[in-house]
């Protein structure tokens, strides 16, 4: 009999949730264009609220700037005895630095204007070094684990046909290790590598964005980000907070292919802090520039093109490329070469 | 009902067929109910259109807002829309203060304000002086249509034709258009 009850609570509520012509002529304008078009309850075409998205990213630095200024090797390797050192030559340098990120994305759409997502990137670096340590000549390191994962809210606010606002907000969580080790030239055996081979950040982060993205005639979006950092972890520093002011333009091929060009600027903040245990007893206590928390962040202009290709009905794939065209660093330190991201999404 | 009311209060030989029959009533009610509602919710969402434009929309003869002004929808669709947006329609004459109303079928027309076209067709039977013909998509071709329902993003959006719209001498409201795309 309790059976029957359910069954017959679920049979009324599907008869009950149908809208009737009072229910629509009480919505107002702004309400009718915020519906879907598609019934939530019998309409099997609605599309899926979950999108999985895999993403890879690889970024790679090499060579050295300071400020806007082109250094060798040569320039920022110590070579005792003929030179003295200064706070801008190492006895360690990082020659190039590969970055790689495998990145799941879980997507729920709550409704028309509200979206959660929640991303967990795996991470592998790699980099080449020279040194004038002896048996240190040339060397690589590696880390490779779980990054910080990251929950955010999306705000969808559609003022008109013409475009729309998103107000974006979340927090990343320190899952990422901060605590990667290597032998290094230092000391025998393995020491607690720099910040740049650390796979989080230990700290709890807030990415906040705010951007337009245009539904008119022209296909385009700008926006503003950041990454605001707070605290220090467990070993006594916190990153620098990002900003960045992003603009691209899309351009259709066809119904189901999209390219794009677009430019990006990026300020970045020195590491706030540091950690005691990178540092060498010397008057220069920094081995390498990547030990020294000053010598990061900076300012960046990037170009970047892409292509949207809509593979079949749930299926999207994205492929962007960018490339630093000016660069202002706090140096000497490693400047960016490239970088690529290439995803792969679905609507479940 | 008193069948099931009876099941209810009394005892019963067999719960099972008492309960089965319940689950099998209230699936017939709800087929019953689902059955008078056979329009898709897009449908739904152009009748609402429809006589939220009728608030929006100054005629020559009338103001938005100010005066009572009756209000023709001429409809050119199926008999499940008409009857949605009668219906709708009839909800709202209470609603004081705005134009008043009334949806016609095109055979009974002979003349009105909106007129919503779902076919491609040549309309002689009714005069179109300041008629504001609305088409229900973009594929309905009528070149004379100030607006046109179309879809973006599983969403219904609607285009304006400022031009022709001048030329019928009726003003839409900045709010209306705020929400739609405009074609110059």
């Amino acid at each position: 009999m309790k059976c029957a009850k359910v069954c017959l609570f679920i049979f009324t509520s599907q008869c009950l949730a149908q809208s009737t012509p009072s229910e629509f002529a009480e919505m107002s304008l702004q309400e009718l264009f915020d519906q879907s078009i598609y019934d939530v309850e019998n309409d099997q075409t609605r599309p899926s609220p979950w999108t999985l998205t895999y993403q890879f990213k690889s970024v790679e630095f090499e060579g050295y700037l300071d400020g806007t200024k082109s250094l060798s090797f040569d320039d920022v390797l110590w070579s005792p005895p003929g030179e003295g050192r200064t706070a801008k030559n190492f006895p360690v340098v990082p020659t190039t630095i590969r970055q790689k990120a495998h990145v799941v994305a879980l997507g729920y759409e709550f409704n028309s204007r509200w979206h959660g997502h929640i991303s967990l990137p795996y991470i592998h670096q790699e980099t080449d070094h020279i040194s004038i340590v002896s048996s240190y000549e040339t060397f690589v390191l590696e880390t490779s684990g779980v990054g910080d994962t990251s929950v955010s809210a999306t705000y969808n606010w559609a003022a008109s046909d013409e475009g729309i606002w998103r107000l974006s907000m979340g927090i990343s969580l320190p899952t990422g290790s901060i605590d990667e080790g290597g032998d290094t030239p230092r000391a025998p055996g393995d020491q607690q590598l720099p910040y740049t081979m650390q796979l989080g950040s230990g700290t709890y982060d807030f990415p906040v964005e705010f951007n337009y993205t245009s539904t008119g005639a022209h296909d385009f979006n700008v926006g503003v980000s950041a990454n605001i950092r707070t605290g220090t972890n467990d070993r006594d520093y916190r990153l620098g907070n990002n900003y960045s002011l992003k603009g691209r333009y899309k351009i259709a091929l066809s119904p189901t292919v999209q390219t794009s060009a677009g430019l990006s600027f990026q300020y970045s903040r020195p590491i706030h802090g540091k950690d005691e245990s990178l540092l060498v007893n010397a008057p220069i206590p920094y081995p390498a520039g990547i030990t020294n928390p000053d010598l990061y962040g900076g300012k960046k202009v990037s170009l970047r093109f892409g292509l949207l290709w809509q593979l079949a009905k749930n299926y999207h794939l994205n492929l962007e490329v960018g490339k630093p065209i000016y660069q202002n660093l706090n140096g000497p330190q490693p400047k960016e070469e490239w970088r690529t991201a290439f995803s792969i999404s679905r609507s479940m | 009902m008193q069948r099931m009311l009876f099941c209810i209060g009394h005892r019963w030989p067999s719960k099972t067929i008492c309960a089965g029959f319940l689950v099998f009533f209230s699936y017939l009610l709800c087929g019953a109910v689902n059955a008078e509602q056979p329009l898709s919710k897009e449908q739904k969402l152009k009748a609402a259109y429809l006589w939220n434009f009728t608030q929006y929309i100054a005629w020559p003869d009338s103001k938005v807002g100010k005066l009572p002004a009756s209000i023709r929808i001429c409809v050119d669709g199926s008999n499940n829309f008409f009857q949605f947006l009668q219906d709708m329609v009839i909800s709202k004459r209470d609603f004081k203060g705005k134009n008043t109303v009334e949806v016609l079928s095109l055979d009974e027309a002979r003349g009105c304000e909106i007129l919503y076209v779902r076919q491609s067709k040549k309309i002689a039977s009714i005069s179109l002086d300041h008629t504001v013909v609305v088409a229900d998509s973009p594929s309905v071709a009528m070149p004379n249509a100030a607006m046109v329902f179309y879809q973006k993003n599983g969403k219904l959006r609607f285009e304006v034709d400022v031009t022709i719209i001048s030329d019928l001498e009726v003003v839409v409201s900045s709010e209306l258009l705020k929400l739609a795309r405009i074609k110059q």
